[in-house]
């Protein structure tokens, strides 16, 4: 049932007229997007803008409103609720209390979808669990409790447990809101490597313009349930359209160094 | 993830303010209130006058005029003052708490008073000169403390208020219910007054409760700006220069006094105090100005009008219903309507930020804990006393006592184990430590179903009387499952309606005990869990339950590992999350239904030992229900133990004893933890 040849040609997510209404407010009005397999995405735009919406319907958290959504071709709602974890894995934008649970016990709930309620925790599963360890460097502190844990190390052991998951594809719902500067760029450059390295596919919600730009392939970004922009940092990091985003004028300076562009409130 | 109390408050004031509207909407609320309440009084004057005009009427009643003037006028005031003061307590404690399901019987206050009451009356029927206003507001002082210290490390977080007090209030009416049955006939009057009876005979309480609610009403009235600056969370209204914690200890404690006072004075009148203030916002009444004026009236007429239909149903039938009881069965029903209001209300990052430490090797402990039940049981069996002392049973004589001992002692650990067992699942599913089977109403239900077949055919032998508790816990379970289900299998909810059911059950099982008489002894008996005797058949069904739950829930120990990190967690790790809980749920009930029949509706068993087990370090979901299960055993083979021996000749009900280890643990729980989060 998991096409795996015809993978890189259809679109990882492919939404149609997608509309959310609550409570008399219109959510999403209308999104149309392709997004493609294997990069990572930077979903951005104010508060409000439905940001977290549309990833709550992307990870299935949320009944789908009007419009339809394709997951690898596949309608998104007939995915069985396994299947589908073993192929999309989600980091909720609050981080559920873990309760004396430790580091790799954590990790290990990730093989959830794998072994089920019944199957046994076999050597492969052991083997992704200390893999997810190695890859996002929390082997150090495997035996200790989550809670102990500071926010930047907590917010990297969390990724180890999507990464246990073995999902192509990630979904980050603001990961690094709670995170201080040197631990966001920390959790993001984890972010991209391993999207790198293994070829994942990652769409993330992100606060910081700039931080999008530095570290996705693709930005979409939102406004009043609307995409309002969208396309690769270059084209998106213009004062035209970070005008239309955040309805602010806005400068923009390309950084000497590295060639990156950053955008400032003028 | 720690989340500051002040942004959860923020949301818990929410669904108040729900009904926003601009003042010209406010003139028309206004409106809307004014016709209900004309309508309200003129249905309830109507009723009290044609009971009046029937005694007047009544030529053969030699006294009647005096009856009129002296019961039936003082009757109606006291409806109007009692239901009043009621709702002003509820609606400063919905206000002070920030919770809309707070009120003086939600938060066990009421339940304190009256044991305070009958505790007084049965050891110092004097009352040691206090007055019975006195010792009323003591008790109702200790409960309301006692809920609010078990909760004060969650920040008043409202589900669990509701919870703790549901327990505190639990506690309290077995207790009471045990004094009565050990008091004798003289007390089980008592026990009729708790129900509420608005019954008088002269003007004497209806012009105290007058007086007190006047005072009370006034002293609110001028502490309205702080109330309305109490809508903020607690930074914010800090940071407007509000002295918080004396503003708030002081509303606390008038609303305490009122809901004392009226106790006192008529006994436990449910659901007025929580019903009223929230109709009236309801009906779109939001400002603090206008509740204090809307919510005493509302609540005053809605008891003189459930009074006038009382009063009407008693003159057709000569039943002599208490009107506290009565209103209590509205108050399930109602709670089920607030459960959808109550969106705001989702314990993300309610856990507490200190964690429990995790065993390294919980299979050490286990064998030990294992070992320390064995030898409890061995000593349940060997152990007896008479007037000279411990007695130990020798090999001739425990073949004499063992089909005595042995039948009781299996049944009440398999009891204990199902509630352990279910209070593990239900504590894993909510990520709520206070959960426990107690709660969810199951074993009430079943109560009730017991109490209704021992009512029709008293004579009936235990296969009927098993088979009509186990189906009232069917009807239970069935109606539980369907609440959850529309409720969308939220902890909280869950909760929620698992107490809007005990509500009602306790409420039923009140209005059949008001008949009295020996049915109502047996009742009594049964529900402080007086397993005096225990068929051997009745101990194999309660093994049987006992091993297919646990080894249940044993196999479903992936989905209890996965629960507790919360729906959006479970549902990203693909597992059927509605179909676990419904799972999950059912077995929980069904094992608390048939450990309701071992050892009565209320141990604590349920609450203590996965409480026990989770403090001593069994974090995974296996070990935390193997290491619930043994304490939960051990603990009930001590409590009948304890039960045989400490008040030799006298045998304590056991469930009553278990209970009565598990309010000190409660309350040690509180001192230990008081936190600075208050």
């Amino acid at each position: 049932m998991r096409r795996h040849a015809d993978r890189s040609a259809t679109a990882l997510f492919e939404l149609a007229g997608i509309r959310v209404e609550a409570g008399g407010r219109t959510l999403l009005d209308g999104i149309t997007h392709r997004f493609a397999p294997g990069r990572i995405c930077g979903l951005i735009g104010p508060n409000g803008s439905g940001k977290s919406t549309l990833m709550r319907l992307l990870a299935r958290q949320a009944p789908s409103g009007l419009g339809r959504i394709r997951f690898h071709g596949e309608d998104l709602a007939a995915i069985s609720p396994r299947e589908f974890a073993r192929q999309v894995a989600y980091l909720p934008q609050f981080t559920p209390p873990t309760d004396g649970m430790r580091v790799e016990e954590l990790v290990a709930l990730g093989r959830f979808p794998w072994h089920g309620l019944l199957g046994r925790f076999g050597a492969r599963d052991r083997e992704k669990v200390d893999e997810a360890l190695r890859r996002t460097g929390t082997g150090a502190f495997r035996g200790r409790v989550v809670a102990s844990l500071s926010g930047g190390e907590r917010q990297r052991v969390w990724l180890a447990m999507l990464l246990a998951q073995d999902a192509a594809c990630l979904l980050l719902d603001e990961p690094t809101s709670a995170l201080d500067i040197a631990h966001q760029i920390d959790v993001l450059s984890l972010v991209r490597a391993l999207g790198r390295e293994g070829g994942l596919s990652v769409i993330v919600i992100l606060h910081d313009i700039n931080m999008a730009a530095r570290f996705c392939d693709d930005i979409v970004a939102l406004g009043h349930g609307r995409i309002v922009a969208q396309g690769t940092p270059d084209a998106v990091m213009r004062e035209d359209v970070l005008a239309r985003i955040y309805g602010l004028r806005m400068g923009i300076h390309r950084l000497p160094g590295t060639g990156d562009v950053v955008g400032y409130p003028l | 993830m720690t989340c500051d109390p002040g942004s959860r408050a923020g949301t818990v004031a929410d669904p108040s303010r729900a009904g926003c509207a601009s003042p010209p909407g406010d003139r028309a609320h206004a409106l809307r209130f004014a016709c209900l309440c004309a309508g309200l009084a003129g249905l309830g004057a109507l009723l009290h006058g044609l009971g009046i005009r029937a005694m007047l009427d009544d030529a053969s009643h030699p006294l009647r005029d005096l009856v009129v003037l002296h019961s039936l006028l003082p009757r109606a005031i006291v409806a109007l003052a009692a239901g009043a003061a009621l709702s002003l307590a509820g609606m400063l404690l919905q206000r002070v708490l920030r919770n809309p399901l707070a009120d003086a019987s939600t938060l066990g206050v009421a339940a304190g008073a009256h044991l305070a009451i009958v505790a007084a009356l049965a050891f110092a029927p004097d009352l040691g000169g206090l007055s019975r206003e006195a010792v009323a507001f003591a008790g109702a002082l200790a409960a309301a403390a006692l809920v609010l210290g078990l909760t004060a490390r969650q920040a008043f977080e409202p589900t669990s208020v509701v919870v703790a007090g549901m327990l505190v209030g639990l506690v309290c009416a077995s207790a009471s219910a045990a004094l009565v049955l050990y008091g004798g006939q003289y007390l089980t009057s008592l026990f009729l007054w708790g129900g509420g009876s608005l019954a008088q005979q002269d003007w004497g309480p209806a012009e105290s409760l007058g007086i007190r609610l006047a005072l009370a009403w006034l002293l609110a009235a001028l502490l309205l700006r702080p109330l309305a600056l109490l809508a903020l969370d607690d930074a914010g209204a800090g940071g407007l220069g509000l002295p918080i914690a004396r503003i708030r200890t002081a509303l606390l404690l008038l609303a305490v006094v009122l809901a004392g006072s009226v106790v006192a004075q008529v006994g436990v009148i449910g659901f007025v105090g929580l019903a009223a203030p929230n109709l009236a916002r309801m009906l779109g009444l939001r400002t603090p100005r206008a509740l204090l004026v809307a919510a005493p009236v509302l609540g005053g007429l809605i008891l003189l009008l459930t009074d006038g239909i009382v009063q009407a149903i008693d003159r057709g039938s000569r039943l002599a219903l208490p009107t506290g009881a009565v209103t209590a069965l509205l108050a399930g029903p109602f709670l089920l309507l607030l459960l959808p209001r109550l969106s705001g209300l989702r314990p993300i990052a309610s856990g507490t930020t200190h964690a429990p430490r995790s065993l390294a090797k919980p299979w050490r402990s286990l064998i030990l804990l294992a070992g320390a039940v064995v030898v409890l049981v061995l000593a349940g069996l060997v152990l007896g006393r008479d007037r000279t002392g411990l007695v130990l049973a020798g090999p001739s004589d425990l073949a004499l006592l063992l089909p005595w001992r042995l039948p009781r002692l299996a049944a009440v650990m398999a009891g204990g184990a199902m509630l352990a067992a279910s209070g593990c699942v239900l504590q894993r599913m909510t990520a709520n430590p206070l959960a426990s089977p107690e709660v969810l109403g199951v074993s009430g239900a079943a109560s009730f179903g017991l109490a209704t077949c021992i009512l029709a055919a008293p004579a009936a032998g235990l296969a009927a009387q098993v088979g009509s508790a186990a189906l009232g816990a069917g009807i239970g379970l069935a109606a539980l499952l369907a609440v959850a289900r529309r409720a969308a299998l939220q902890g909280s909810r869950m909760l929620l309606g698992g107490i809007a059911l005990g509500a009602l059950a306790g409420a039923g099982l009140t209005v059949i005990m008001t008949r009295g008489g020996l049915e109502a002894a047996m009742i009594l008996a049964w529900i402080t869990g007086a397993s005096t005797q225990v068929d051997p058949a009745l101990a194999r069904l309660a093994v049987a339950g006992a091993l297919a739950s646990i080894a249940a829930l044993a196999l479903l120990a992936r989905w209890l590992d996965v629960l507790p990190l919360g729906d959006s967690a479970a549902l990203a790790l693909g597992l059927p999350l509605g179909r676990a809980k419904l799972v999950l749920l059912t077995i929980a009930a069904l094992a608390t239904g048939v450990s309701a029949l071992t050892v009565g509706p209320v141990s604590f068993v349920g609450l203590m030992a996965p409480h026990l087990a989770r403090s001593a370090g069994f974090v995974g979901a296996r070990g935390h229900l193997a290491g619930s299960v043994a304490i939960g055993c051990g603990l009930m083979a001590g409590a009948d133990l304890l039960s045989r021996l400490v008040f030799y000749p006298y045998q304590m009900p056991v469930g009553l004893f278990a209970s009565l280890i598990g309010a000190p643990y409660l309350i040690g729980a509180v001192l230990r933890k008081a936190g600075p989060r208050c």
